[in-house]
């Protein structure tokens, strides 16, 4: 147990992440043990977000450490992290908006799912194939202009059309994004923040 | 009635709004940038830098529609360039992308953000200054100011012809001010990497903040006092809202810019819009301390104009909000009452309806006509 490492990651203190992950690694202190010190360390940071004891500015910057700290390990392989199944989340195409996206995935895959991140402007296409891939229950499409809507709606659309609209539950966020959106692109529901999409998940699968 | 007169009452209703007196009617600022659809539905975006004269005067004619001709702000003409998104995009020492060229035909042009500044030049600002970074920044970006072609200024006197020609208003903003100091670093510094640089070097990060700041406001200053008289100027936020950042953050990084360049626009007789993005709420109550008419809010949709007028509605004009979403995707019906709504929450004196941030360019003709009429009362 190290509470070190998770105060420091609590505390978002990254000089002391570092120093900890290195020493833990060079105890062989294995590496899905570190993954969890980490993640209980992130559950708090959720947690003083809730509180309104930290912001937007803090959750990204804990996404930030989370990746460096998962990059000292390796990366975070899919069976360090998938105790509750994949998620697959990606920013739609024509809008390469990041931030958003790149809390949700940091915080999905703190709170132990495994996280396929497609990245920004993504086309239908690797939505279609990741969901073949990885056969996701929950995915993410993170869209964060008015104009690109339509491009959300032919998204959800094709992977209808696709016969795989069943088999997976679609959560849209962003900030124009709202309930007539959700009701226009057809997708299952909207996610205003990174709990509510790790909420969402886990109640959809039962954790 | 002639163009002049139409201008002379719009001007007048606009600053009676300003002013927060009571204007005969409540002002309309929603020209959008995809109205030139209304006229020619097969134009896109990249129009706007293939044949930029072509979607002149496209907007044009649909400042002339039925009902949308009641817009009292003149239609977004002349400066969506190439070279002015460039800009733009290089304030943020960013790249732009553009539809028909890195995106689709229709997309809306994105800023690609690029982070070049690295955590040494913190002392090399407080060495040399913001200035020297500035540039140095934008030979990093591959940006060239002087590079940029200059505005044909043939073209530009005829399209003002044209534009006079409509009776619009024709109150002067001052051009491109800089933004704040807090985002502007931000940029050059990506988001992520900023707010660790807060945490781990605060007392750096403001001493460069506070060159920073000092520097933006002579350039603001400058930028109003070279260019035609300038009623108010605009001033952008957008990630820096309470659900961003901590009140303390705000407070010792952020405010102190608009405690520097809200008084000095007001000495020379300036007014500042605060073009708000996010949430602002917990934030609002700051504002207070500005003199009464002197700026003007203009939020997005995330704050909420209740709160908004219950915290600055006698102190400061409110433009806003009706979602840009609901512009794109929803009904006349939902729009129409929203902006009813909006009108008995805010009253006519000190408001001016308009999109939350924007009109968007996919928003439909009878969605902003149903605005309009609800302002209007019809």
């Amino acid at each position: 147990m190290s509470q070190k490492l998770i105060d420091a990651m609590a505390d978002l203190d990254e000089d002391l992440i570092v120093s900890e992950v290195k020493a833990l690694v060079e105890k062989k202190v294995p590496t899905l043990e570190i993954i969890s010190y980490l993640q209980e360390g992130m559950g708090i940071v959720g947690k003083r977000f809730e509180q309104k004891e930290y912001f937007l500015s803090e959750l990204i910057m804990s996404a930030e450490l989370f990746n460096t700290a998962s990059a000292l390990l390796g990366g975070i392989g899919g069976a360090a992290s998938s105790k509750y199944g994949t998620f697959v989340m990606g920013t739609i195409y024509d809008d390469i908006h990041d931030i958003g996206k790149n809390i949700v995935t940091t915080v999905m895959s703190s709170n132990g799912f495994h996280v396929v991140d497609l990245g920004v402007d993504v086309p239908t296409a690797k939505y279609i194939e990741a969901i073949k891939e990885y056969k996701p229950k929950v995915i993410g499409i993170s869209c964060l202009l008015t104009t690109a809507f339509d491009n959300v709606k032919e998204c959800i659309s094709s992977i209808e059309a696709a016969g795989l609209r069943d088999s997976v539950k679609i959560l849209i966020g962003g900030g124009p994004v709202d309930e007539a959106t959700c009701k226009y692109v057809k997708a299952d529901h909207v996610c205003r923040n990174a709990q509510e999409t790790v909420e969402y998940a886990k109640k959809y699968m039962g954790v | 009635m002639t163009p002049q007169e139409m201008t002379e009452i719009r001007n007048k209703r606009m600053m009676a709004a300003l002013n927060m007196e009571k204007p005969d009617r409540i002002p309309i600022n929603l020209s959008g940038l995809g109205f030139f659809k209304f006229i020619d539905p097969t134009a896109v975006l990249a129009d706007y830098f293939r044949r930029p004269k072509y979607i002149d005067d496209l907007l044009i004619q649909a400042a002339q529609l039925p009902i949308i001709d009641e817009i009292d702000q003149a239609p977004m003409v002349g400066f969506t360039t190439e070279a002015g998104q460039t800009a733009f995009a290089a304030m943020y020492f960013a790249k732009i992308k553009l539809p028909g060229r890195e995106l689709a035909e229709d997309a809306l042009w994105n800023i690609d953000e690029q982070g070049p500044m690295t955590e040494e030049d913190y002392d090399t600002v407080l060495d040399k200054g913001w200035g020297y970074m500035t540039a140095e920044l934008n030979k990093r970006i591959g940006f060239d100011p002087a590079s940029l072609p200059p505005p044909d200024m043939e073209y530009m006197g005829e399209l003002m012809q044209k534009v006079a020609a409509l009776g619009k208003a024709s109150i002067g903003m001052g051009g491109l001010l800089p933004f704040p100091s807090f985002e502007v670093l931000s940029g050059a510094r990506k988001l992520p990497q900023f707010f660790k640089d807060l945490r781990r070097m605060p007392d750096k990060v403001r001493a460069v903040l506070e060159i920073m700041e000092d520097y933006a406001v002579d350039e603001t200053i400058k930028a109003l006092k070279s260019g035609p008289p300038a009623v108010y100027g605009f001033i952008g936020g957008t990630r820096a809202g309470c659900d961003f950042i901590s009140p303390k953050v705000f407070e010792k990084f952020h405010f102190p810019f608009y405690r520097k360049v809200i008084p000095a626009m007001q000495k020379i007789n300036v007014k500042s819009w605060l073009h708000q993005d996010s949430d602002w709420g917990a934030f609002l109550h700051y504002f207070r301390e500005f003199d009464k008419a002197q700026c003007i809010w203009d939020p997005d949709q995330m704050t909420g104009m209740a709160k908004i007028k219950e915290v600055l509605g006698d102190k400061m004009c409110i433009e806003g909000d009706v979602p840009p979403g609901l512009l794109a995707v929803g009904t006349p019906d939902e729009c129409y009452k929203y902006a009813k709504d909006l009108c008995d929450l805010m009253g006519d004196t000190g408001f001016i309806m308009s999109a939350g941030c924007s009109v968007p360019p996919n928003a439909k003709r009878e969605n902003i006509e149903a605005v309009i009429l609800a302002t209007l009362g019809k």
